[in-house]
């Protein structure tokens, strides 16, 4: 048994920050003859896909994924094998959003808003003027396609890998 | 001489005068202003007391770089918007004097947030719109509002209001 992974990255448009998103899927394969002769989702017990993040100001938690790779089996020699299907992709940020009295907003990790009263001063001299805590939720797919060509004598394991991935983010204000 | 002088003076004065207009502030060639008061109003819609700042803050809009620059403890280059027709349609143009310049970004707010931009031309104010994204389509929410003030008598909280 063996894995391999799919690897996409997501930049969100306008902001500095992306997330890289594996999917993770087995095959097996023949030893004398090199065939593959199996190709599937991730088996029980293993992570089926992951989730990196980057420029990300928050704490993520509840990180949430679900591949839904089909499998093919053969034994035909000449066929191609084919697996595909989607990971869903979900998690939370938690961070805090403080406005500080000259209109700048700062975010930072975790939910801390109970900490700062209006008027102390954070790092940088800011003053504030208001903080409250928010959940950021990310939420998405990612489409995979893993192709195995036809096997021919001579050629080594040849994966023909192909994704697609989308993500939204939105916030909701915590009271 | 004295006479020559004045009578020079009367010539160049109004051509002066005529200079200064042009370039007044608000007007399409953008403007640059310099405040020392807030006041915000936060998401319950409530208006907070005139903060007074100890340091000024420098706004300055140019419109033919899509550019903000506000300089208040650190220098930030806020960065235009493009919006859609279909966004540009629900964005409010005005709030009472307050005319819409744009949307501005920049790389230090949240990831669903985003500003909207008000400039008052009668007194050199600036109306900052806070929003935020909201639900996975993408749907924008006020969330907040702040107003950078010359002068110390909050006027806006007559006619702005988040409900």
């Amino acid at each position: 048994m063996y894995i391999g992974r799919v690897v996409n990255t997501v930049k969100y448009q306008r902001r500095n920050c992306s997330i890289k998103i594996e999917v993770y899927y087995q095959y097996d394969y023949d030893n004398t003859s090199g065939k593959i002769y199996k190709i599937g989702p991730a088996p029980y017990g293993f992570t089926d896909a992951s989730m990196t993040f980057l420029g990300i100001y928050g704490e993520i938690d509840n990180i949430s994924t679900q591949s839904s790779l089909t499998t093919q089996y053969t034994s035909n020699w000449s066929q191609t094998l084919k697996s595909e299907g989607a990971a869903t992709l979900f998690c939370r940020e938690k961070r805090t959003i403080v406005t500080t009295t000259s209109g700048v907003v700062k975010v930072l990790s975790g939910w801390q808003s109970t900490t700062l009263t209006p008027g102390s001063v954070i790092a940088g001299g800011y003053t504030v003027q208001e903080a409250y805590d928010e959940t950021g939720i990310h939420q998405g797919q990612m489409d995979v396609t893993i192709e195995i060509p036809a096997y021919n004598y001579g050629i080594s394991l040849y994966f023909q890998v192909s994704s697609a991935v989308n993500m939204t983010f939105y916030g909701k204000a915590m009271d | 001489m004295a006479k020559q002088w004045i009578k020079f003076s009367l010539a160049v004065l109004p051509i002066l005068i005529l200079i200064n207009c042009g370039n007044r502030q608000g007007d399409e060639n953008g403007f640059k202003v310099k405040v020392n008061h807030t006041v915000f109003l936060n998401r319950k819609s409530q208006w907070s007391s005139v903060n007074k700042l100890k340091n000024s803050i420098s706004i300055e809009y140019l419109p033919k770089s899509n550019r903000l620059i506000i300089e208040r403890e650190t220098k930030d280059t806020l960065q235009n918007i493009s919006f859609s027709n279909e966004e540009i349609k629900v964005i409010k143009k005005s709030y009472g004097d307050f005319r819409f310049i744009g949307g501005f970004y920049n790389s230090d707010l949240p990831l669903d947030y985003s500003l909207l931009m008000y400039v008052n031309t009668k007194n050199n104010d600036v109306l900052q719109i806070s929003r935020m994204t909201v639900d996975e389509h993408g749907r924008e929410e006020i969330v907040g509002a702040m107003v950078y003030m010359v002068d110390s008598i909050n006027y806006a909280k007559d006619f702005i209001s988040l409900k």
